[in-house]
């Protein structure tokens, strides 16, 4: 049952993690990569941007040159993990009380630090709400993911996404080859995050995109008497299925050409289904790249 | 026409469609993905939602206080009743002393004041009415006569025969008493003159009765009525007649009448004991102005306050 899509309404991330992973034992990318770690596998000459404490100081002394200790079992990629947390992503399932959007997000994005962590690689959190973009550096470890998952779960949604240039001045962290997850309903299209995202691919980052909807918007299927606001927007609408039925299309349409035009894959999820399920499509689809 | 008034009563809903407050929009449920529908206008909610709810208190008691003031209107409040005739006395501390000794006639005009049921006793000398009074109150009458006051009234005889005239004003007795004056004064209610000559001028009395035609030879113009003859001059009212002195006691006593029923009330006379029935179909007369100080009070309070919770919610 808790593998089921009312998982993700549970707050403690741990339990979601726990039992969304189990059974789903392998990594998002090949992890058989040099870089930090435990089992030494070769020195390699010292670059600008690598961590000082893993100059071999030893070697240092006997060569006269820096030298890099390199191990098998880490590697280099890092995964950031990019939540949209502004006010649309409180969209609530129609379905399933108290499960939202960004309940969802949350959930995969947890699942997806939580493997990260298993393989050994750096991850990182980069949280978009309310104008303001929080980056939880990239790190390794039991620490980082009880780190990030705090983050996530204060991470309430509000507000708009940081305009542009905000957003193009917190784009340091992509300067190592990243793996990069967000999460989205991606109802701003082009928008900073998209324009961040199409930037980072063609820095040759491994972006991927979690489109999040809900089956009532999927279906088209709302009270169609109701009045009804736009959270992140101002004035009032009134329901007509036809008509959002085609915009709807209209938009997502444009969303995917775009996101296949500048190679991002894009899963769109709805959060109604189990997170185990999405998760595995996502990595499903991390492993044909 | 002041019951009229209390169509106006409506107006104390002004207040509360004023201080009725329409919510200004639908409450509209958040949609993430409302940028893909039509937009629509803003629609007014008919919610109804009260503001100083003291402020709009206070302000439907002060019109419904102003309609009521206008209106005037007469409450049934009093109960059972002892009225006080000037004349008589009653130990009852609640008893009303009733302004005349027409007790009856001032309870006709107040009667709607009296609850349905209400008994009135009236003490003191209540005066006759000329007819069976009709009331929708059982009224008691405790009636009671008082000492007779005594009156005297005095006559100047000047005359050469005076003998008849002083008998017939010895043969009266009653509440009145006559006092024969040697000659006429100030005090003189009635002169006889029997003389052919003219009074001097300075001679005067509200009443002449001239025997001796001569004097005033303009009196036998005067038009008869009731074998008298009558006119006004500069002495004061003159009368004359063929067959004075009045020859019997008959004609003595329709002299006195007509006098005394010309010039003088009649005393009152004390109605006997009894009970009146109450008569559900008697008219019911209304007097207001009984609440009116009240509401008037009332209505200055009102607006002080009002004035004052105004002031304080503007502030």
């Amino acid at each position: 049952m808790l593998a089921s899509s009312a998982l993700a309404r549970t707050a403690n991330l741990d339990l979601v993690i726990r039992h969304v992973l189990a059974g789903l034992g392998h990594g998002i990318h090949a992890g058989a990569e040099r870089g930090a770690g435990v089992e030494f596998s070769e020195y390699r000459a010292y670059a600008p941007g690598d961590e000082w404490r893993r100059v071999d100081w030893k070697l240092l002394a006997r060569a006269d040159r820096y030298y890099v200790r390199e191990a098998e079992r880490d590697s280099h990629v890092a995964v950031w993990l990019v939540l949209d947390a502004t006010a649309s992503m409180a969209e609530p399932s129609r379905s399933i009380d108290g499960l939202d959007k960004i309940a969802y997000a949350r959930a995969v994005l947890a699942c997806i630090g939580a493997i990260a962590q298993r393989q050994g690689d750096a991850f990182g959190l980069v949280v978009l709400t309310d104008g303001r973009t929080s980056v939880t550096p990239a790190a390794r470890g039991p620490r980082q993911l009880h780190r990030i998952l705090a983050q996530l779960q204060q991470t309430q949604p509000v507000g708009l996404l940081p305009d542009a240039a905000a957003l193009r001045s917190t784009l340091y962290f992509a300067r190592s080859p990243s793996l990069i997850v967000a999460a989205s309903d991606f109802l701003d299209w082009p928008s900073p995050l998209s324009e961040a995202l199409l930037r980072l691919r063609h820095m040759r980052h491994d972006v991927r995109a979690l489109l999040l909807q809900t089956q009532a918007e999927c279906d088209a299927d709302f009270a169609s008497g109701a009045a009804f606001r736009d959270p992140e927007g101002e004035g009032m609408f009134g329901f007509d299925r036809a008509v959002y039925a085609a915009a709807r299309d209209t938009h997502f349409d444009t969303v995917r050409a775009h996101s296949r035009q500048h190679d991002v894959p894009m899963l769109a999820a709805r959060i109604e289904q189990a997170p185990a399920e999405v998760l595995r499509a996502l990595l499903r689809q991390a492993g044909r790249r | 026409m002041n019951g009229l008034w209390w169509w106006a009563l409506p107006v104390v809903l002004l207040p509360v469609w004023w201080h009725r407050q329409r919510r200004r929009r639908v409450e509209a449920a958040p949609l993430a993905t409302a940028r893909f529908l039509p937009r629509s206008a803003p629609r007014q909610l008919r919610a109804w939602r009260w503001m100083d709810v003291l402020l709009l208190l206070v302000r439907c008691l002060l019109l419904a206080a102003l309609v009521a003031w206008l209106a005037d209107p007469v409450i049934a409040w009093r109960g059972d009743t002892v009225l006080v005739v000037p004349g008589g006395a009653s130990a009852d501390k609640h008893a009303i002393e009733v302004p005349t000794n027409d007790a009856i006639g001032w309870l006709r005009a107040r009667e709607a004041q009296w609850k349905p049921g209400a008994r009135i006793t009236v003490v003191g000398p209540q005066m006759m009415a000329a007819v069976q009074p009709h009331l929708r109150h059982q009224v008691e009458l405790k009636t009671s006569t008082p000492p007779v006051a005594m009156q005297s009234r005095h006559v100047a005889i000047v005359s050469d025969n005076p003998a008849p005239w002083r008998a017939l004003f010895g043969a009266i007795d009653g509440p009145v008493r006559y006092v024969i004056d040697p000659a006429p004064s100030a005090k003189t209610d009635l002169i006889i003159w029997g003389r052919p000559a003219t009074p001097p001028l300075a001679l005067r009395a509200p009443m002449w009765w001239i025997v001796n035609q001569a004097a005033f030879p303009e009196l036998l113009q005067a038009p008869l009525v009731d074998g008298i003859q009558s006119i006004e001059n500069e002495y004061g009212r003159l009368w004359t007649s063929a067959s004075w002195p009045p020859q019997d006691a008959d004609a003595a006593r329709m002299l006195f009448e007509t006098w005394h029923h010309q010039y003088y009330a009649p005393a009152p006379y004390v109605a006997p004991q009894q009970v009146l029935a109450a008569d559900p179909s008697a008219p019911l007369h209304i007097q207001g102005g009984a609440l009116r100080d009240k509401l008037l009070m009332a209505l200055v309070a009102l607006f002080a306050l009002e004035r004052s919770l105004a002031h304080v919610r503007q502030r």
